[in-house]
């Protein structure tokens, strides 16, 4: 293994990540600042204002500036820490989001720390019992759930276990106000319906993988070797599908916090998802801002330990030859 | 014996070479007959439901508020008062129609822009390729909230911003699959014949990459139908009082406990016609799986 | 000296949908003494894979042993559960597979691997278990043993992973050792090599090999025993000099006769006909396809019997035959007509450029091709001669020198010639499922190069055209309605054949197009060539890595060598008398195959 081509091939990923980050900031900006100063002043300040309250509100905010100015003031600010103050509650964006983001992250761990486990071993299971009927109607249960939307699946699992049979609360006003078990309580519908919507994809990726590494020559090659059967489908088979597993449950990962944006709001968790939703709907510009360059580095830290996984399980691309 | 028997025998037909078109297969696998039943039952609902509606669905207080199911309305009221059934018959076609034309769209420029570079190869496939690679490192709800909350949302955004969204998806896929395509011999016999780039492209490469194609077309469909539900689940969507059923769900579901009907229906109805979709997927997907693997893709 | 492997009426069959059972084994005898090679010989789908696989005790999914015993010292393998199986497997008797790359783990340094075997059934561990590997990879010449444990088999090259796979098989000293092909898909000279080691190692560990190969030339030289297989069944088995100087079974008079020979002038003669897809179980296999049927032939199975001492054959006329190869009509007798060259190539130099670094494959090739005569070029991959063949016909632009065709200068990319220069230049590719659209019927495959450069014949006629095209390949006419993947590699490569010949081109140009066919069919499309190339006059560039098919169908020969070209004339006085030394190390790796009308 040379040392210097695997350096390189960081050096790049970190290179291509801080770009997207910069692509996402660059995107996000450029949209929630398209009407023109006056039109950004009155939003905030209502209708009935007068022009030299609106003239002077463009100065004072330094509206006037050119785009490309205060898009480098305000990412410099960000980065400092300085999120800004949201129009719409009067307060410091960060103090708001940061509990928020707390929250949000403990749901993801959550959600992927039993997705991920139970996909495998799902998936390896279909995959020895291939071709029967406990392998098609799961393949036809995981096409099922898949085909459904997250919110879909959250509001079957509200309607069963909240409102048909009362295990579990409603909402997620317990985690604002609620016991440590209320709260606790309050995580397991969120992070099921996620779990449900990466489940099926992960677990037929896994089945697919793993019947192709069944399936290959150096496998029979093993067996002939007169190895064992555990040796045979964990070293030999699944090392090899190792790889694009962990390309697999990276995707999905992202998709992920996609889902946890959609997953806040049918529960009203009160992640940074329904934040920046509530955002939107608010015209909260800042908020919507801050928190869409938070999720951006969170997508884009995790695409990058992702790739660096990768690289690590397969050793073609760790540079050799 | 003569020779000319021998050397010209009857050439057997191998059965198992004969492929299966992939409409046969999708009505051959459980799967894919679930799909076109329950597929074929939502168009026609989204199609011809509002001339069922037993009330007009816009129409505020034909009956008491956020009531569960009734003698006059079977699925229940919604807090305005209006009759959830009517809603639901009436508000579909936006859910189908948005992401439909979105993924029709992402396939005319992504797959074009895939199959051209795919072909081509050299700069003109470099550039294509980086575009993509760009694009899709961007988390795609993130991007499509922060667009939509800067220009706001009508049905051309909605359409034009998912399109984006697949575009590189669906050009990336295309591409490997002219890739697969171009490497064979029998393009490189065109190109010795002196054919042209497009009637190459036409002639000897979309046949082979049709299956394919078809196969993502209709899963690409099916997140597209996802995607635009949460959308306007989100509230992002389409604007109240619009029967949509996105918006139906998300307006509900503040009254679950109450009349959940209105609530679920719309739900249901949106997971049905994903589901259905991505059956349908799924048994293009397998067809194509176990034809390439035998070496007869076909149509 | 006890029979370290007797493979007693061994019968394996593969299962269907509907449960029956389709036989594709039947009754195979072999018998594997310690210290000497079996050869077994066969064309794909004889069934002498699915034998060895099956012998050692291991079920394909599938496949059913339908009967038969595999006794290993005494111990029936077919009888055995999988566990005591497992614990046999690699330390009694070793198995390797075909393709070496594939067999490998690449997922997995190769020192592990080899240690595996090693650890489960020797217990050997640290210093003990090292040394171990380090004498393996030595005794199979790898080079840089040491080192070599810690890379992964994407870092070897084709041979030496196939080192290393005998390496592990050999590891825990097994008494029986089975080989697959081991050497197909290699180069020659690595062929030649890998086969020595083999038979050194057979010699000097006692172990008793079964060697499974469709080249009966290279198992001429290096098995003491042969046996042929054809549709399931043994037809002929004796020593192996008996078996190839003088072959009893009709099929193994013919597929012997199909064999090029590097080492002396003789034609090919190809076998008509397909070979069966499953046994037969009332009629003599081979019958459909003999030049010696009689009646007797369909009534009955024959049985394998003593036609000499130790020398048995499955046919009822083996007394009456004549014991020796069938011979062909000799192909290679064209000669130039006119002095003036039809094509030149001049000082052609190509390359491939990936991003900042070019490859040069081909440098300075100069050849001339006279209208009419046959042309070959020798070379092993990466020699650079497909490129070169690419270059002439248009597909990849030389980055230097000029290529003319009746002292024309040809543009480099076929799409800005005249057309009246595409039709004269066309060229066959050595993959016809790669070479044919799947999605286009044969009728439409051959029809196209004769609506876009046949002139002659109007639209309407277009079908009757192909019809006599097809005809010309020895294909029926029904073929064009046919998809490619309905036909067999035979067929296909001979509509490739047909497209070709469409256009009616002066020149035509066959990238190893028979390196992927059976011996049996490659003469046949050898012979067929030969004629429609003879009866319309058009001159061939036959580029082939196999030097025995070159010297049976070409007049001239040149070899190439890493795109330069080492030496070139006739084809007699190359082979007889090369004067390059790469030449010469090329004839000296290809084996012979016994000597024919020695008698």
């Amino acid at each position: 293994m040379r040392p210097g081509s695997s350096g390189v091939a960081v050096a790049r990923q970190v290179g291509l990540m801080l770009l997207t980050l910069l692509a996402i900031s660059v995107v996000t900006f450029v949209a929630t600042n398209t009407k023109s100063p006056e039109g950004i002043a009155r939003s905030v300040l209502g209708r009935t204002v007068s022009q030299e309250q609106v003239a002077a509100y463009v100065r004072q905010q330094g509206l006037d500036r050119p785009l490309p100015q205060r898009y480098a003031t305000w990412l410099g600010d960000f980065v400092r820490g300085d999120w800004g103050v949201s129009a719409v509650t009067q307060r410091p964006v960060r103090d708001d989001i940061l509990p928020r983001l707390v929250r949000t992250l403990i749901l993801s761990m959550i959600a992927l720390a039993v997705a991920v486990p139970v996909s495998i071993a799902v998936g390896v299971y279909m995959a020895r019992s291939a071709g029967t009927w406990k392998d098609l109607s799961l393949l036809i249960g995981s096409v099922v759930v898949a085909g459904m939307p997250e919110f879909v699946i959250g509001i079957g699992l509200l309607l069963l276990f909240a409102v048909t049979l009362g295990w579990l609360p409603v909402d997620s006003a317990a985690l604002t106000f609620g016991t440590p078990v209320e709260q606790l309580k309050a995580y397991v519908l969120p992070s099921l319906t996620l779990v449900l919507a990466i489940v099926p994809y992960i677990a037929r990726f896994a089945r697919g993988a793993a019947r192709e590494a069944f399936g290959a020559p150096y496998v029979q090659a093993a067996v002939l070797r007169g190895l064992t059967r555990r040796r045979v489908i964990w070293d030999h088979a699944m090392r090899n599908a190792a790889a694009p597993l962990v390309n697999v449950i990276a995707i999905n990962l992202l998709w992920l916090l996609s889902g946890v944006i959609v997953v806040e709001n049918v529960f009203a968790f009160p992640g940074i998802g329904q934040a920046l939703v509530a955002g939107i709907g608010n015209a909260d510009t800042i908020t919507v801002q801050a928190i869409a360059l938070v999720m951006g580095a969170m997508f884009v830290a995790i695409s990058l330990i992702a790739d660096l996984l990768v690289v690590y399980f397969n050793p073609r691309l760790k540079g050799a030859r | 014996m003569t020779t000319a028997d021998v050397l010209a025998p009857v050439v057997p037909v191998d059965e198992e070479a004969r492929a299966t078109p992939a409409w046969r297969t999708v009505l051959n696998t459980i799967e894919g007959r679930i799909g076109l039943a329950v597929g074929a039952l939502m168009l026609l609902l989204i199609a011809f439901g509002r001339f069922f509606a037993p009330y007009s669905p816009n129409e505020l207080g034909v009956g008491p508020r956020t009531q569960g199911p009734s003698a006059e309305h079977v699925f229940g009221t919604d807090s305005l008062g209006r009759d959830v059934l009517s809603r639901f018959l009436s508000g579909g076609d936006m859910i189908l129609l948005v992401p439909l034309l979105s993924v029709v769209l992402a396939f005319l420029v992504g797959g074009g822009l895939g199959m051209f570079g795919g072909y081509r190869r050299g700069r003109a496939d470099l550039v294509i390729t980086r575009t993509f690679d760009l694009l899709l490192t961007l988390p795609p709800l993130l991007i499509v909230l922060v667009i939509i909350a800067g220009i706001g949302s009508s049905t051309a955004v909605l359409v034009v911003t998912a399109a984006l969204v697949f575009v590189p998806r669906v050009g990336r896929l295309l591409r490997g699959a002219t890739q697969a395509v171009v490497t064979n011999d029998y393009v490189a016999a065109a190109q010795a014949r002196g054919e042209r780039t497009a009637a190459i492209i036409l002639r000897e490469v979309l046949p082979n990459i049709a299956a394919s194609a078809i196969a993502e077309f209709a899963l690409r469909l099916t997140y597209a139908i996802i995607f635009v539900a949460t959308l306007n689940f989100l509230g992002l969507g389409a604007q109240p009082p619009n029967p949509n059923w996105g918006l139906m769900v998300a307006e509900g579901r503040t009254y679950i406990a109450i009349s959940p009907w209105a609530t679920l229906l719309p739900a249901a109805g949106i997971a049905a016609l994903s589901i259905a979709t991505n059956l349908i997927a799924d048994a293009l997907t397998r067809h194509i799986a176990r034809d390439t693997a035998r070496g007869t893709v076909t149509l | 000296m006890t029979t370290a492997l007797q493979i007693d009426g061994l019968s394996v069959g593969y299962a269907r949908a509907d449960g029956s059972v389709n036989l594709v084994v039947k009754d195979v005898d072999l018998a594997l003494e310690p210290g000497t090679i079996l050869g077994l010989a066969g064309e794909s789908g004889c069934g002498k894979s699915t034998s060895a696989l099956a012998a050692v005790g291991y079920r394909s999914p599938g496949s059913r042993i339908v009967g038969g015993r595999s006794l290993l010292d005494g111990v029936d393998l077919l009888a055995l559960p999988l566990a005591e199986l497992r614990s046999l497997w690699a330390r009694r008797i070793a198995y390797v597979a075909q393709n070496a790359a594939t067999a490998l783990n690449p997922a997995l340094p190769i020192g592990r691997q080899l240690a595996q075997p090693l650890v489960r059934h020797l217990g050997l561990r640290g210093e003990e278990l090292r040394a171990r590997q380090l004498e393996l990879l030595e005794q199979v010449g790898l080079p840089d043993p040491p080192g070599a444990l810690a890379r992964y088999p994407h870092q070897f090259s084709g041979g030496q992973q196939q080192r290393i796979a005998i390496a592990i098989a050999l590891s825990c000293r097994p008494r029986v050792l089975i080989l697959d092909e081991p050497t197909t898909g290699l180069d020659v000279t690595t062929q030649a090599r890998i086969s020595a080691l083999l038979r050194t190692l057979v010699s000097e560990t006692g172990v008793a090999t079964l060697y499974v190969s469709h080249d009966l030339a290279l198992l001429g030289t290096i098995a003491d025993r042969m046996a042929v297989m054809y549709g399931g069944e043994i037809v002929e088995a004796s020593s192996a000099r008996a078996v190839t100087r003088r072959p009893r079974h009709p099929y193994s008079q013919a597929l012997l006769g199909a064999v090029p020979s590097a080492h002396r002038p003789r034609a090919v003669a190809g076998i008509p006909g397909r070979p069966p897809s499953s046994v037969s179980l009332d009629a003599c296999a081979f019958a459909p396809r003999c030049a010696h049927v009689v009646p007797d032939c369909t009534l009955a199975r024959p049985e394998l019997r003593e036609i000499e001492a130790d020398h048995v054959a499955r046919c009822v006329r083996a007394e009456e035959l004549a014991p020796q190869p069938n011979q062909g009509t000799v192909l290679a007798a064209r000669t130039a007509a006119a002095p003036e060259p039809l094509l030149e190539v001049i000082d052609v130099c190509c390359e491939y450029r990936h991003r900042r670094t070019s490859h040069v494959v081909v440098r300075g090739v100069s050849l001339a091709v006279h209208p009419g005569e046959t042309v070959g070029v020798v070379g092993e991959s990466g020699s650079g001669k497909s490129t070169l063949l690419r270059a002439i016909v248009g597909l990849h632009a030389p980055s230097a020198g000029s290529i003319r065709l009746r002292g024309e200068e040809l543009a480099p990319t076929a799409v800005k010639r005249p057309r009246a220069v595409r039709r004269e230049l066309q060229i066959v590719f050595q993959n016809a499922e790669s070479s044919l659209n799947p999605r286009h019927a044969v009728g439409d495959l051959v029809g196209r190069p004769v609506r876009l450069f046949r002139d002659d014949v109007a639209r309407a006629e277009e079908p009757r055209a192909v019809a006599e095209l097809l005809e010309a390949v020895k294909l029926p006419r029904s073929v064009a309605n046919r998809y490619p993947a309905e036909l067999s590699g035979g067929q296909k490569q001979r509509v490739a054949l047909a497209r070709a010949f469409a256009a009616r081109p002066s020149l035509l140009l066959c990238d190893e197009v028979t390196s992927s066919l059976d011996v049996s069919v490659q003469a046949t499309v050898l012979e067929l060539l030969a004629e429609l190339a003879l009866q319309l006059d058009t001159a061939v560039v036959f580029v082939s890595h196999d030097l025995a098919v070159v010297r049976t169908i070409a007049t001239r020969a040149l070899v190439v060598r890493d795109g330069e070209v080492c030496e070139q004339g006739e084809t007699e006085r190359l082979f007889l008398a090369p004067s390059h030394p790469y030449t010469q190390e090329l004839l000296s790796s290809i084996p012979e195959p016994a000597a024919t009308s020695a008698a």
